[in-house]
């Protein structure tokens, strides 16, 4: 896929297209968002659309990635795990996008998406695990005890955040709150190890994905936020500013982490190609 | 040493100047990779070495010593009489070899006749001495010669003369398993390790595993097509600069003949520069410079030591601005 351009052309090309592709996509969004130029089901269904495609690039683009390396590579196995997690967040938001359009006021309860989306925290979990053992190569003692720190971590921050729900009677039910509990502890998780990874990579290509799931964690954190304080409006025609702000940025994270990903794909694929100005 | 001139085989006899010319010119339309001696009369000889048909060095070996020749008096060193000429045609690594013999500076000779089992022991202690040294086994009619500097033990090169016939190969301080239950004579000439000639030696031995250590960490974080990609780069890069190194995975292949240690650093920076250049969009310069850390500390300390003397001690430690600052310059 060079349409006769040379490598470095081509990699440019193809990520300033994605990138006006991206800037593009936000602006329609915020204008079916903001503006509600058809009717309230179309609108909810674009933008629901709107939001599964963006998931489905993050997806394709960390499974691009997986694909391209070797299978004796040790970032495959990263790449494996981060894949696998994305496309499950793809299964909740089809879930979720499904049960926004059907039910009534839109509402959806807790249930099959956030099985789903619950799920794919293990798998990004492990795919930030497998960085990590790439970077560091701690010993057998030291991962013991990182991955320790991280799980107690997430238990801590998990039953404080289940606390306050609880003492605030945010939910009736105990389910509904321990899932509630949960994304703003695994996103504050996700968005530490992701600013660690970044700042280990400082800019480099084979960072910016990490970049875009650190976007991504505190979009979450934003969006559980507005959610569990009950500012979050579940249909455009019920929309505030807030939400919908909230909306964009989830919806654009989804855009960040794939075009992370793209830009680490289309670097495997063509960097280090041109000759070098060092000289 | 002048003594290694005794193993060229005299070729041609009183070969007159014009003569001389003609052969000196034929080993440069042949690419003659070697040495070539004229002894005069005077029992004086010149040696000269050869690489692909180039003059790089002429030693003037009088009975005990050996001097090196600048290039601009080479014309006048040559003799007006006539002289005996010997030709041994070496391999790369054998030339380089012989240059560190030629210009090594004797500190101090031992001699002694041993058997196999001693050579060992002997030879077990001589890799762990600080001071390298060039040890010379004559067994019967064969001739070998090997250089002790590498105090890891890793690399103990070894140049045998049979019939007139040259082979380089590379052993280790157990060598003397190999050869016949025999008597040994044994000439071991100490050496200093500061020389240009050995610090130039060390950092080509230390140079093949930092490379491949560097490219194998790569190959870690950014996988194996990426790295590839990289070896054929650096080594492309190398090749235009001019220097015969290939890059790998496996490390540095390096077929290059420095014939000073300063053109030797200077390509190795350039390399490790480019290699800089390469990989920092990839992983960052933090990941760039812990790596070039990290694979310092790994080496065995002879070889961080030349390595941080001549390649990282001049930019500092971690060296991010490894060879940035250098590529300043």
């Amino acid at each position: 896929m060079r349409f006769g351009w040379g490598a470095r052309t081509t990699s440019n090309r193809l990520m300033q297209l994605a990138i006006i592709t991206a800037v593009g996509l936000i602006a329609a969004y915020s204008v079916i968002y903001f503006l509600e130029p058809f009717s309230s089901f179309t609108n909810t269904l674009l933008a629901d659309g709107l939001t599964v495609m963006s998931s489905v690039f993050s997806a394709v683009s960390a499974t691009m990635i997986w694909k391209i390396y070797d299978k004796t590579d040790a970032p495959r196995r990263v790449w494996g795990f981060f894949a696998f997690g994305l496309w499950l967040w793809v299964m909740g938001e089809l879930t979720w996008s499904y049960g926004n359009l059907t039910l009534p006021d839109g509402e959806v309860p807790i249930g099959v998406p956030d099985a789903f989306w619950i799920i794919a925290y293990y798998f990004l979990g492990q795919a930030l695990l497998s960085q990590y053992q790439i970077l560091v190569r701690p010993t057998q003692g030291e991962l013991t005890s990182r991955v320790t720190w991280s799980v107690l971590f997430l238990c801590a921050s998990f039953a404080l955040i289940f606390s306050v729900l609880r003492w605030l009677e945010v939910s009736s039910s105990v389910v509904d709150t321990l899932v509630n509990a949960f994304y703003p502890a695994g996103d504050l998780t996700l968005a530490l190890a992701a600013i660690w990874l970044t700042r280990n990579f400082q800019g480099g290509a084979l960072g910016r994905p990490w970049i875009g799931l650190l976007v991504f964690a505190f979009s979450d954190l934003m969006y559980a936020w507005l959610q569990l304080s009950g500012a979050y409006a579940w249909s455009l025609d019920q929309g505030n500013l807030v939400s919908g702000f909230s909306d964009i940025v989830y919806f654009s994270a989804y855009l960040v982490l794939g075009i992370g990903s793209l830009s680490q794909w289309l670097f495997l694929k063509y960097g280090l190609r041109s000759p070098s100005k060092a000289r | 040493m002048p003594v290694f001139s005794t193993l060229i085989p005299e070729t041609h006899n009183n070969a007159s100047p014009g003569f001389v010319d003609i052969l000196i010119r034929t080993q440069r339309e042949e690419l003659f990779t070697g040495l070539m001696q004229l002894r005069y009369p005077s029992n004086e000889s010149l040696v000269f070495t050869f690489v692909d048909g180039t003059e790089q060095n002429l030693y003037r070996c009088h009975e005990n010593t050996t001097e090196l020749v600048p290039r601009l008096a080479w014309s006048q060193t040559l003799g007006h009489s006539e002289a005996a000429v010997g030709l041994l045609k070496l391999s790369l690594e054998a030339t380089r070899f012989m240059r560190v013999a030629y210009e090594a500076p004797v500190v101090r000779t031992e001699q002694m006749k041993l058997n196999t089992q001693e050579l060992l022991g002997h030879a077990g202690k001589w890799v762990l001495e600080p001071e390298p040294g060039i040890v010379h086994v004559r067994t019967g009619e064969v001739d070998r010669i090997y250089l002790f500097a590498d105090r890891s033990n890793l690399i103990l090169e070894e140049l045998s003369f049979v019939d007139g016939k040259v082979q380089f190969s590379i052993s280790d301080s157990s060598f003397g398993r190999t050869l016949p239950e025999a008597e040994h004579q044994v000439v071991r000439y100490i050496s200093n390790r500061e020389h240009a000639v050995w610090r130039e030696y060390e950092l080509r031995l230390a140079f093949n595993p930092l490379v491949r250590m560097l490219m194998k960490r790569f190959s870690e974080l950014a996988g194996r097509g990426l790295t590839e990609r990289l070896c054929g780069h650096l080594s492309a890069w190398a090749r235009e600069g001019g220097w015969n190194i290939t890059i790998s995975s496996n490390g540095a292949v390096n077929r290059q003949y420095f014939d000073t240690l300063e053109a030797a650093v200077n390509a190795y920076t350039d390399i490790l520069r480019c290699f800089q250049s390469e990989v920092m969009p990839a992983v960052g310069p933090r990941l760039v410079e812990i790596m070039f850390r990290e694979t310092l500390m790994k080496l065995p300390p002879n070889f961080r030591d030349i390595l941080s003397q001549y390649i990282y001690g001049q930019y500092g430690l971690g060296s991010a601005a490894l060879i940035a600052q250098k590529g300043g310059t």
